[in-house]
């Protein structure tokens, strides 16, 4: 337990980029959902708070969102481009230990990140869907989010385990590619997708 | 104790340190009962790897120069000792020789050489310490 | 070859900081071609330094990533300070200390982040000691690690390497891109290190002139096996380098070297000590005295033994290539 929590600490100390702390990390992939209530505040006493705002507010934070998990990611496996990764080799953890703590340490990244993002969504983010109960959707909406960053972070971490970094950034790259075309041709098909 | 090692003379520095050790103690500059440094003080002090100077001390040990006590170091050994006596007349005889054949390429007559020795024999009480090791 | 096991110097028992017998790891494809290290086994007891030296490629790399437990060994036996690093991985590393070649932290981080990030990997980090060493080296928190030169980069995983209480130093390439002076800190650092007899160094190198001095053993590897490995002298001792003209090297004198190399003005040789009365008698004409001056016979250093037997797993058949 010890060592995946040294695991986790580090994991969390590479997210934060070189400044040796464990928080900035966390910070910055929970910013943004907290700025966006800090906006909507500003729009609600400024009286701007119209649906456009909001749904531009929505938008922006989202995107943030999206970018902060990227970008955390992409810190977590820079390190599989560089002579940086025999750290990994050096400290006193066992190759399980370290992929064990590797996830917990996303899990906790990201789970703190989709719990910012449905406090945005209850208090700011009004109904994603029309007519649903707010927690109940922002709830659904989070774990959604939840579950599609892991399984993200699920799929490149063995790719980047396993391959040459530049090998793992095109198999990354194909795959983005075929979920992408699935996409496209499930669109395509005439089926109604739209829940009634 | 003073130990200059050379990294360029083709001798192996186990055998410098060895030499210089033997030859001070033969000529007195290193006692009998003195303490040799311990091996990792000698081995950091002339910045030589330690089995280097445990083989030095080693082959010392092994002429009978210097003992080692258990947990205390290396010691140089008692020059009453039968080996030491050995060794100086070794080395008496060794220096001799060098003497007597210098003297044959001088073209010296065996009478002259035996007459230097006695003058010297007559005017000296103990033996000048000569020569040091190569340096 | 094999040198015969360590004295010491009181007769207890050997304490052993490093043992690997039989090791073996293969990237060989199918087509055959590849690397592969082979029935590797080598024994460094505690208290002393062994230098790890051969050619480029010819598998110390690969020989340091499969005791860090970086790559998977396919067969054999590692024990670093009496535990098996694959079921003890974390108990062995907090007692390893590691220099690579070059910087494992990521080179946008700045030197200050290196202690939070370090000490808590270990228990017995000590944090006075390793302010010490920066220090002493002359590191700046506030550098970008990136920004370091190659000297500085060393200076650092050195200062971790030494700040937690390591039993075991393993130092892959740690001179390469070091100035002399610098060389020469790291050397009196590492005789300082194993000074009380509990501590013990493992570095490769490929400038020999680190080990000429302080490696108490040496490890030699050559494509991907075990040439020699045992006390430095005796290897030095093992071998003399004759020289002589384009013409004076016989057919009959083969099979009493090791290693050539020829060129338009002579040759040189590596004869292994006991046969150079041989490698002289079958010389045409035979019976050379050496004060002849037909041969100049010197003392092998490692330069000469790793340049006269690399590339050549069995140095004899290459000299008869060579010859015929």
């Amino acid at each position: 337990m010890r060592a995946i929590a040294k695991q986790i600490r580090l994991d969390m100390q590479r997210c934060s980029g070189g400044t040796g702390g464990y928080w900035p990390g966390v910070l910055l992939l929970i910013a943004a959902p907290l700025a966006g209530v800090v906006l909507k505040g500003v729009l609600v006493v400024t009286g701007h708070n119209q649906d456009g705002n909001i749904d531009l507010v929505s938008g922006l934070v989202t995107g943030f969102c999206v970018a902060g998990a990227a970008a955390m990611q992409i810190q977590l496996f820079i390190e599989f481009s560089s002579s940086a990764t025999r750290l990994n080799g050096i400290v006193p953890i066992s190759r399980d230990h370290q992929v064990l703590g590797r996830y917990s340490a996303v899990m906790l990244l990201v789970l703190a990140q989709c719990c910012s993002f449905a406090i945005y969504l209850r208090i700011a983010g009004g109904q994603p869907w029309k007519g649903s109960d707010p927690w109940q959707a922002a709830t659904l909406f989070t774990l959604a989010i939840f579950v599609l960053e892991m399984l993200l972070f699920a799929l490149a971490a063995p790719i980047f385990y396993w391959l040459e970094p530049v090998k793992a950034l095109r198999a990354l790259l194909v795959l983005f590619a075929l979920i992408a075309l699935v996409g496209i041709v499930l669109a395509w098909l005439p089926m109604d997708w739209e829940p009634s | 104790m003073k130990l200059i090692i050379s990294s360029l003379s083709g001798q192996p520095i186990y055998r410098q340190i060895e030499d210089q050790i033997r030859s001070a103690i033969l000529t007195g500059d290193l006692q009998a009962g003195e303490g040799l440094p311990s091996l990792r003080h000698l081995s950091q002090e002339l910045r030589v790897s330690v089995l280097t100077v445990t083989r030095a001390y080693t082959e010392l040990a092994q002429e009978g120069l210097v003992e080692n006590i258990q947990g205390k170091g290396t010691f140089v050994t008692d020059s009453g000792d039968k080996v030491m006596r050995q060794h100086l007349e070794d080395r008496v005889q060794s220096l001799l020789g060098e003497a007597v054949d210098t003297a044959r390429r001088a073209g010296m007559e065996p009478d002259r050489i035996r007459g230097l020795l006695d003058g010297l024999l007559g005017n000296r009480v103990s033996a000048p310490a000569s020569e040091q090791g190569k340096e | 070859m094999r040198a015969s096991p360590p004295m010491t110097t009181s007769g207890e028992e050997v304490d052993y900081a490093l043992r690997v017998s039989d090791l073996g790891k293969s990237y060989v494809k199918a087509d055959g071609t590849g690397f592969r290290l082979h029935q590797v086994t080598m024994d460094l007891p505690m208290g002393y330094i062994m230098g790890l030296i051969g050619p480029n490629g010819a598998g110390k790399s690969t020989l340091i990533r499969l005791l860090l437990n970086m790559i998977r060994r396919d067969n054999g036996e590692i024990s670093i300070l009496g535990r098996d690093p694959l079921s003890q991985e974390e108990e062995v590393k907090a007692d390893l200390g590691v220099v690579f070649d070059s910087i494992y932290f990521l080179e946008t981080w700045k030197v200050k982040a290196v202690e939070p990030v370090m000490a808590p990997m270990y228990p017995s980090w000590n944090s006075d000691r390793y302010q010490d060493y920066l220090h002493r080296f002359g590191l700046q928190e506030n550098r970008r690690i990136g920004k370091l030169s190659r000297g500085m980069q060393m200076k650092l995983m050195l200062a971790v390497a030494l700040s937690h209480d390591a039993r075991l130093l393993i130092l892959d390439e740690p001179t390469s891109g070091l100035d002399v002076l610098s060389r020469d800190e790291l050397m009196d650092i590492l005789l300082d290190y194993i000074g009380d007899g509990r501590h013990s160094v493992l570095f490769s190198t490929h400038i020999t002139a680190d080990l000429e001095r302080v490696a108490d053993f040496v490890t030699y590897i050559n494509r991907g096996s075990i040439f020699y490995t045992g006390p430095k002298d005796e290897l030095l001792e093992a071998f003399q380098v004759v020289r002589g003209g384009p013409d004076d090297l016989a057919r009959a004198q083969m099979p009493h070297l090791m290693g050539l190399q020829r060129s338009a003005i002579g040759f040189e040789a590596l004869v292994p000590t006991e046969h150079v009365k041989d490698f002289l008698a079958s010389a045409s004409p035979a019976a050379v005295e050496l004060s002849e001056g037909r041969y100049l016979v010197e003392r092998a250093d490692f330069d000469n033994i790793i340049r006269l037997t690399a590339g050549s797993p069995a140095a004899a058949d290459k000299n008869k290539e060579v010859e015929s």
